[in-house]
C-alpha cells in the first residue's frame, strides 16, 4: 500500500474515474483507480470513511431530502455499469440452468412450486408438511417419471415421443390445481414472501400450461440470481475500495458460481434467500465504510425484514446482523446520541416488523407466539450439549481427539463442503468422477495461497478493521451453527449437508476472490483475476454439462 | 495486451477441455440384473452378502450395485470366479444416491458364472438394498444365511461412441418434458452459454485493464 495512492482519497466517491496522477507501470494503460484510493490500509479506509460520512451528514441537512423515487433514481445511476453487467451475466447463467434442469428436478421444487401453487389459487397458506400435491401437479410429475429420475443417478429424463405426447395430452386436461389440502412437503414451514412473489409469474403464465408457469417463475429467480451478484459486486466494492479492477473479479465469481446458477434458476426460496443477504452484506459494509445514516438503517432495517420474510436459514444471519447494527450505532454514537438511537431503533424496528406481526398473528388465532420459528430455535434432540457441540463441529471440521464418531470414516470438509461446492447437482445426484475433485484442489489451492498472501499483504489494514470483521465472521458463523444444529436435530447424518445452504454468504465469497486475485500483487493482481474468472467459467460451463450428461445422456 | 492474452489462454483450454471430455465415451449398461423394486434388507449395521450365477462381462469397468443412502458407508467388492478374485474395487463413504458405483478392473473376456461379493463398513445410517424377491436357492446370501431375493447388479463400460456422435440425441432429449418442447431448448442453451461467455469476457478485458 503506498502512502502515494493513499493520498489521493479526497476525490468523490461517486466519480471513479480513472486517476491522472498514476503513472503508468511500463507502458501499461494506467488502471482506473477508486476515488478512495488504492490501497486496502487502514488509513485509507479512515480518510474515505470519513469523507464519506462528511458527505453523507450534508446530505441530513434539512430541507434538501430528496423524494423516494427520485432517491432510488440517483442510486441505481450511482451504481456502476460493471455491477449491472455482473448482474446480467448472473441472470444469463441462472437462465441457462434453468433450461438445463429438467422441470422440478432441484431440491425440493415440486414442494416449493406446490406452495406457490396454494397460494395463487387459494389465497391461503399451507397447513402440513406432509406431501400430497393438486392432480395437476401430480400428474405431471408422473408424466415426467420425477420419482424414477430422482436419486437415480443412472436414470434420465423422459425420451421418446410417446411419452412426450402423454405428458402434453395431461397438460391440456383441465386437472385441479388447487387440491392436496395444503399438504405442500417440506415448503410448508418456510415464509411466505418468496411465494407470494412467485405468484406473479405463476398468474402470467397461467393461459399456458403448468410447465410454462414452472419455467416463468424459474425465470423471477434467475432475476434474484442477477441481484445477488449485482449486491455482491457492491458489497466487494465497499470492503475493498482501493482497486477497481478487483470488482469485477469478485462480481463475476459470484454471478458464474454453478451451484449458484443452478439454485437461482429453480424454484426455491434460496434464490431470494441469497439476494436478500448479499445485500445485507452490502449495507453493513456500507455503514462500515461510510457511516450509518437513517436511510441506511431503514434499509438495513428493510432489508432485514426481507430476509426473515424470505427463508428461515437467515436466522442463522441475525446475530452476526444485529451485532453489526449495534456496532454502527455505537460508531455513530461517538458524533451524535440522537442519530445513533434514531438509526437503532430503525433498523432494529423495522426490521423486527414482520416478526412481530407474525407473534401477535400466532397470538390471535391461538398458536405459541414464535410458530415455526420456535421449532427453528429448538436446537436440541435431548442429547448433550457438549454431544450437539462435537456433532456441529464434526459436521465441518475434521473430529478432535476428545470427540466421538458422529461421521465414520468420512473427512465432512471435504466430502459435503469442498467436493459439494465443486460438484453436487440435481437432487444431489449428478457428481463429477472422484478425480475431477482430486485435481479441483489444485486450484482452490492456488487461490488459498494467494488469499494467504494477501492478508499478510494487508493484515494491518485488516486488524484496523476487526469490528467489521468479526461482525461478517458473527454472521458466518451463525449460518453454520444453524444448518449443523439442523442436522443434529433430524437425526439423519448429512441430511443437511448441502453446499447450496452456505450460499447466503456469497458476497464474502466475493470479497474473498478479489482479496485472492490482489494477494498476487500490483502487477500480476489483474492476471490473477483473469484466471480466477477463467477457472470458475470452465467450472459453470462442465457442471453444465456433467447435468445435461446425467438427464439427457 | 497482457489481459487479453491470459484471457484468450484460459478460454482456449476451456475450448480445449470441452472437446476432449466431448471425444470421450461414456459409460453404457453392459449387462442389467434384477430389477430394484423392491426392498429386500434394510440395516444400519456393518454388512456383507454374495451373488452367484452373475455374469461379468468383457471390459467392465464399473459396478453398480443396488444400495440406497442418506450417507452411504465403505462399499469394497469383489468378484470371484471360483474362489479366485477376479476384479475389485472399493467406494469410499459418503456417496449418497439409489445405488453405489464400484469402479473395478476390465477383464479381457466375458467370465460366467461369477459371484459378486460386496461388504459394508464404516456406517453412517441405515443402506436399504434393492432388488426383486426370488426362491433362496438364487438369492443372494449373507453370513446370515439367504436373502429374500437377487440384488440388482449393473455391469458398467464405456461405450463404443463418444459424446460428440450422442449430441442430436442429446439436443432432442433435452428438448422433451418442457413448457414448449422441441430441440430448440438446445439451442437456447447454446446462445446463453455463448451470450454469458462473451458478456464475462468483455467485462473482463474492459475492467481487469
Amino acid at each position: 500500500m503506498s502512502r502515494r495512492s493513499a493520498a489521493r482519497t479526497s476525490a468523490p466517491v461517486k466519480a471513479p474515474v480513472p486517476s491522472k496522477t498514476s503513472a503508468p507501470v511500463k507502458g501499461r494503460p494506467p488502471r482506473t483507480k477508486t476515488p478512495t484510493g488504492p490501497a486496502v490500509g487502514a488509513r485509507t479506509f479512515t480518510r474515505g470513511a470519513e469523507d464519506a460520512r462528511r458527505r453523507a451528514a450534508r446530505k441530513r441537512a434539512p430541507g434538501e431530502q430528496p423524494g423516494l423515487g427520485q432517491l432510488l433514481g440517483r442510486q441505481l445511476r450511482r451504481v456502476p455499469r460493471a455491477a449491472w453487467v455482473c448482474a446480467l451475466v448472473a441472470f444469463l447463467n441462472a437462465a441457462c440452468w434453468s433450461v438445463i434442469s429438467p422441470p422440478f428436478e432441484n431440491p425440493d421444487e415440486p414442494s416449493h412450486f406446490a406452495y406457490v401453487q396454494r397460494l395463487a389459487e387459494t389465497g391461503k397458506l399451507p397447513t402440513s408438511s406432509a406431501e400430497k400435491f393438486p392432480p395437476a401437479e401430480y400428474t405431471v410429475l408422473n408424466d415426467l417419471h420425477y420419482s424414477q429420475v430422482r436419486f437415480h443417478s443412472e436414470q434420465g429424463t423422459i425420451s421418446t415421443p410417446a411419452e412426450q405426447r402423454q405428458l402434453e395430452s395431461d397438460l391440456a386436461k383441465p386437472l385441479g390445481r388447487s387440491g392436496g389440502e395444503g399438504a405442500t412437503g417440506v415448503s410448508a414451514s418456510q415464509p411466505p414472501l418468496y411465494y407470494a412473489l412467485e405468484t406473479v409469474p405463476y398468474a402470467l403464465a397461467s393461459v399456458g400450461n403448468l410447465l410454462d408457469q414452472d419455467a416463468l417463475m424459474r425465470l423471477l429467480s434467475a432475476l434474484m440470481g442477477g441481484l445477488t451478484a449485482l449486491f455482491a459486486y457492491l458489497f466487494v466494492r465497499e470492503t475493498l475500495p482501493a482497486e477497481r479492477w478487483a470488482w469485477t473479479v469478485g462480481g463475476l465469481g459470484v454471478g458464474l458460481a454453478p451451484l449458484f446458477g443452478e439454485m437461482s434458476g429453480a424454484v426455491n426460496p434460496d434464490a431470494m434467500l441469497f439476494a436478500v443477504s448479499a445485500a445485507l452484506f452490502y449495507c453493513l459494509a456500507r455503514g462500515f465504510r461510510r457511516g450509518i445514516t437513517p436511510r441506511l438503517a431503514a434499509a438495513t432495517g428493510a432489508v432485514l425484514a426481507v430476509g426473515v420474510s424470505t427463508k428461515l436459514n437467515f436466522v442463522g444471519l441475525l446475530p452476526g446482523a444485529i451485532l453489526g447494527v449495534f456496532a454502527l450505532c455505537v460508531i455513530e454514537w461517538r458524533s451524535s446520541r440522537r442519530n445513533a438511537y434514531r438509526c437503532l431503533a430503525l433498523a432494529l424496528g423495522i426490521g423486527a416488523s414482520p416478526i412481530v406481526l407474525y407473534g401477535i398473528v400466532n397470538l390471535l388465532s391461538g398458536k405459541p407466539a414464535g410458530g415455526t420459528f420456535q421449532a427453528l430455535v429448538t436446537f436440541s434432540r435431548g442429547g448433550s450439549l457438549p454431544g450437539e457441540i462435537s456433532y456441529i463441529w464434526q459436521f465441518y471440521l475434521p473430529r478432535l481427539p476428545v470427540m466421538g464418531h458422529d461421521f465414520h470414516g468420512i473427512f465432512t470438509t471435504r466430502l459435503f463442503w469442498f467436493d459439494g461446492l465443486v460438484g453436487l447437482y440435481g437432487w444431489l445426484d449428478a457428481t463429477f468422477p472422484s478425480w475431477v475433485y482430486n485435481v479441483a484442489l489444485i486450484p482452490a489451492g492456488l487461490l488459498a495461497v494467494l488469499f494467504a498472501r494477501a492478508l499478510v499483504i494487508y493484515r494491518g489494514a485488516l486488524a484496523s478493521r476487526a469490528l467489521e470483521l468479526a461482525v461478517y465472521l458473527t454472521m458466518g458463523l451463525g449460518l453454520l451453527i444453524l444448518i449443523g444444529a439442523d442436522d443434529y436435530v433430524h437425526k439423519i447424518p448429512g441430511e443437511y449437508a448441502e453446499p447450496r445452504y452456505v450460499l447466503p454468504l456469497l458476497a464474502l465469497w466475493g470479497a474473498v476472490l478479489a482479496l485472492a486475485a490482489r494477494g498476487a500483487g500490483r502487477r500480476w493482481g489483474p492476471i490473477a483475476g483473469v484466471a480466477i474468472v477463467s477457472v470458475i467459467l470452465a467450472h459453470d460451463i462442465f457442471s453444465q454439462l456433467l447435468v445435461i450428461s446425467r438427464y439427457y445422456g | 495486451m497482457r489481459i487479453k492474452v491470459a484471457l484468450g489462454v484460459g478460454l482456449a483450454l476451456v475450448a480445449l477441455a470441452f472437446m476432449v471430455t466431448l471425444a470421450h465415451a461414456p459409460l453404457t449398461v453392459a449387462r442389467s440384473g434384477a430389477a430394484t423394486e423392491h426392498t429386500l434388507v434394510n440395516t444400519a449395521k456393518p454388512a456383507a452378502a454374495c451373488q452367484g450365477g452373475e455374469t461379468l462381462p468383457r471390459g467392465t469397468t464399473a459396478l453398480r450395485i443396488s444400495l440406497t443412502s442418506a450417507l452411504g458407508p465403505r462399499v469394497a467388492v469383489k468378484v470371484l470366479a471360483g474362489s479366485r478374485v477376479i476384479a475389485h474395487g472399493t467406494a469410499p463413504p459418503g456417496w449418497s444416491d439409489a445405488s453405489v458405483t464400484v469402479a473395478v478392473q476390465p477383464q479381457p473376456h466375458t467370465v460366467a458364472p461369477v459371484q459378486v461379493c460386496f461388504a459394508m463398513t464404516q456406517m453412517n445410517g441405515k443402506v436399504a438394498m434393492r432388488g426383486t424377491p426370488s426362491a433362496s436357492a438364487q438369492a443372494a446370501r449373507s453370513t446370515e444365511g439367504p436373502l429374500p431375493g437377487r440384488m440388482g447388479i449393473e455391469y458398467l463400460r464405456p461405450g463404443a461412441s463418444s459424446w460428440w456422435s450422442h449430441a442430436t440425441a442429446v439436443a432432442h432429449r433435452l428438448g422433451l418434458g418442457r413448457a414448449a418442447s422441441g430441440t430448440w431448448n438446445a439451442f437456447l442453451v447454446i446462445v446463453l452459454a455463448a451470450s454469458l461467455i462473451t458478456l464475462s469476457s468483455w467485462l473482463v478485458v474492459k475492467e481487469l485493464r
